[in-house]
């Protein structure tokens, strides 16, 4: 990473006593799609909204295009957001909305037309400028909510949770039109989610958040297939973690092999969903393991006994408690 | 289904025959006696004519009523000005808060308006309560002489109108979304660019219908200015009340009434016109 557009360092901050982020700290490179991920209570949203002015952090610095904006009011960031709800203004339509931070700059009426229609355009919603909000599907609504942010031409866009309104169907469609429309206008993409899969899909980084802290930073497959701790491990490659008596070790379900290797155990589940099937097996010293295979339905019952294995160098030692 | 749509128009009955009685009929009633002509003794006689609304426009009448527009237009202005900030600043309070404020607008409902009225007579009289404390203070030398002045009506239509204003303002305070407040700032709003183009916008429907609760009964209320104003601000509501109980011209009264009630109907459609569909647009 040669060139940082944000830093954050040292970020602390505490609601009513209780700490929400401990000492966050991380670069985000120009051009880069970095998505927070966590689930509720994380850090992750506060993270964001420190970036975008709208909370102070108790101590710490964030730095933007090498300037410190700790202090900056939000609407002196270069920075926009896609807020979890949309946040469209009721009062005003379609292209109110997307023209509201360009009337504010103060643009003349035919440059902001003109670059509304643009946006419009780049989130695949011509013709829409009239209508209300009230009058717009949540898939309409969120395309809306891109638009008003992108066509301010903001150094970092912050998307908290754009898509968790959305249906599955939808949710992939849109996560595809999001990664292109980062590439197009290359601007700087700080994504919160708390959908693994939404995250390995799209990012270029991932920042795994837990209880206000960063347990790990690491592209995808890093993050995927070494994770460092055992969080990592369960939350974003749903692993097994296995524990040899000395050390904590993360084994994916699909390197376990059923009915060949060195652990003895018995069956307590067998399910079979969206083309995986998982069968979970107790070996004797209580530790439960999962394999999974594509395909159909393996033919095990629960109670069998069983013998499961998994080569040593997919195993991957990590930090923390099971 | 037939017998169900029945049950709907039975159901409906009471309603329309409420209306009819007790809406409805008073007002063909007082309609059609404007335009009939005094008795001599008491009452009207049954002769028709338009002399009690050309007596209406007569320039005695007509200053009353503008008088009387006056007044209502710079008390719903004052109730504006102060009732506002007072609302707002009341629906961003903690629920506790807020339970407290609204306890605290509504325990001088629990007496007459009246009474109230006669509080404020104790206030504002030579050498009453503010005289002594403006004197005591070094303010003022000598009394103000407050009662029965134009300022006193004022106050106390202000007083009376108030809290309408700041619970119509409350109400839309409170369904704020404030998501929307923080999406203008992100978008590069300053505090106050925010306040004009998002909250206020979004609280004015709660703002227009405040207008209305305060200005249109303001147009009518005579007992304020008759107990704070002395005979000295004769407003039109009064007029009506003395020609029906003390000059006993209710043909008269009637007409007066008539006008009051198409001024007040005018200012209505006005209203409409103005928080209808998406007319406020140009606020901004």
């Amino acid at each position: 990473m040669t060139d940082t557009i944000l830093s954050l360092e040292n970020i602390e901050k505490s609601f009513d006593g209780e700490k929400v982020l401990k000492n966050i700290s991380l670069d985000i490179g120009r051009g880069e799609f970095v998505t927070l991920l966590g689930s509720s209570g994380c850090g992750k949203t506060t993270t964001i909204r420190i970036v975008a002015g709208l909370l102070t952090p108790d101590s710490g610095k964030v730095v933007l295009n090498g300037k410190d904006i700790t202090m900056l009011a939000p609407e002196k960031r270069d920075v926009n957001t896609v807020f979890q709800n949309y946040a469209l203004f009721p009062h005003m339509n379609v292209e109110k909305n997307i023209g509201y931070g360009l009337k504010l700059k103060k643009l003349p009426a035919n440059e902001i037309k003109a670059e509304v229609e643009k946006a419009l355009s780049l989130v695949q919603l011509e013709g829409f400028e009239k209508r209300n909000p009230s009058q717009l599907s949540g898939g309409q609504k969120q395309r809306v909510a891109i638009a008003r942010a992108i066509v301010n031409k903001p150094s970092v866009l912050l998307l908290d949770e754009p898509l968790g309104a959305l249906d599955l169907m939808l949710r992939r469609q849109m996560q595809t039109e999001l990664k292109k429309l980062q590439k197009a206008l290359g601007i700087t993409f700080i994504y919160i989610t708390h959908d693994q899969e939404e995250a390995l899909n799209m990012s270029s980084r991932i920042v795994v958040m837990r209880n206000g802290n960063i347990e790990q930073i690491g592209t995808p497959s890093e993050v995927y297939d070494t994770p460092k701790t055992a969080f990592v491990a369960e939350f974003v490659g749903g692993a097994n973690l296995y524990n040899d008596g000395k050390r904590l070790f993360a084994i994916r379900s699909e390197h376990v092999r059923l009915g060949v290797g060195d652990y003895d155990g018995v069956v307590v589940e067998n399910s079979f969903t969206a083309g995986l099937s998982k069968v979970k097996v107790r070996l004797k010293d209580g530790q439960e393991i999962t394999s999974s295979h594509m395909g159909m339905n393996i033919n095990l019952k629960i109670g069998d006994e069983i013998s499961i294995g998994w080569n040593k160098n997919d195993m991957v030692e990590v930090e923390g408690e099971k | 289904m037939k017998n169900k749509k029945i049950k709907e128009y039975l159901l409906r009955i009471p309603i329309y025959a409420f209306t009819l009685l007790f809406v409805v009929l008073p007002l063909v009633y007082m309609v059609v006696i404007s335009f009939l002509t005094k008795a001599s003794t008491w009452g009207f006689d049954l002769t028709p004519t338009l002399d009690n609304y050309k007596k209406v426009f007569e320039p005695f009448y007509l200053n009353i009523f503008l008088q009387s527009l006056k007044l209502a237009l710079a008390s719903t202005l004052l109730v504006i000005l102060i009732g506002y900030p007072f609302g707002y600043f009341m629906g961003r309070l903690d629920m506790k808060w807020k339970r407290r404020m609204m306890m605290l607008l509504m325990i001088p409902f629990w007496t007459s308006g009246l009474i109230r009225l006669n509080g404020w007579i104790i206030i504002f009289r030579s050498n009453g309560v503010l005289d002594k404390v403006l004197m005591f203070l070094g303010i003022t030398k000598s009394p103000l002489k407050l009662l029965y002045t134009y300022p006193a009506v004022l106050v106390g239509m202000v007083y009376f109108l108030l809290p309408f204003m700041i619970l119509s303002v409350y109400s839309s305070v409170e369904k704020m979304d404030w998501s929307l407040i923080e999406a203008s700032r992100d978008l590069g709003a300053s505090k106050m660019e925010a306040f004009l183009t998002v909250t206020l916008r979004l609280t004015m429907p709660g703002l227009l219908s405040g207008v209305v609760l305060t200005f249109v009964p303001s147009m009518g209320l005579f007992y304020i200015s008759d107990i704070l104003g002395g005979n000295k601000i004769v407003l039109i509501g009064s007029v009506i009340v003395e020609q029906l109980t003390k000059l006993r011209n209710i043909p008269f009264a009637a007409a007066l009434s008539v006008i009051l009630m198409l001024l007040t109907t005018l200012f209505l459609r006005i209203y409409k016109r103005i928080s209808g569909t998406g007319e406020l647009e140009g606020l901004f």
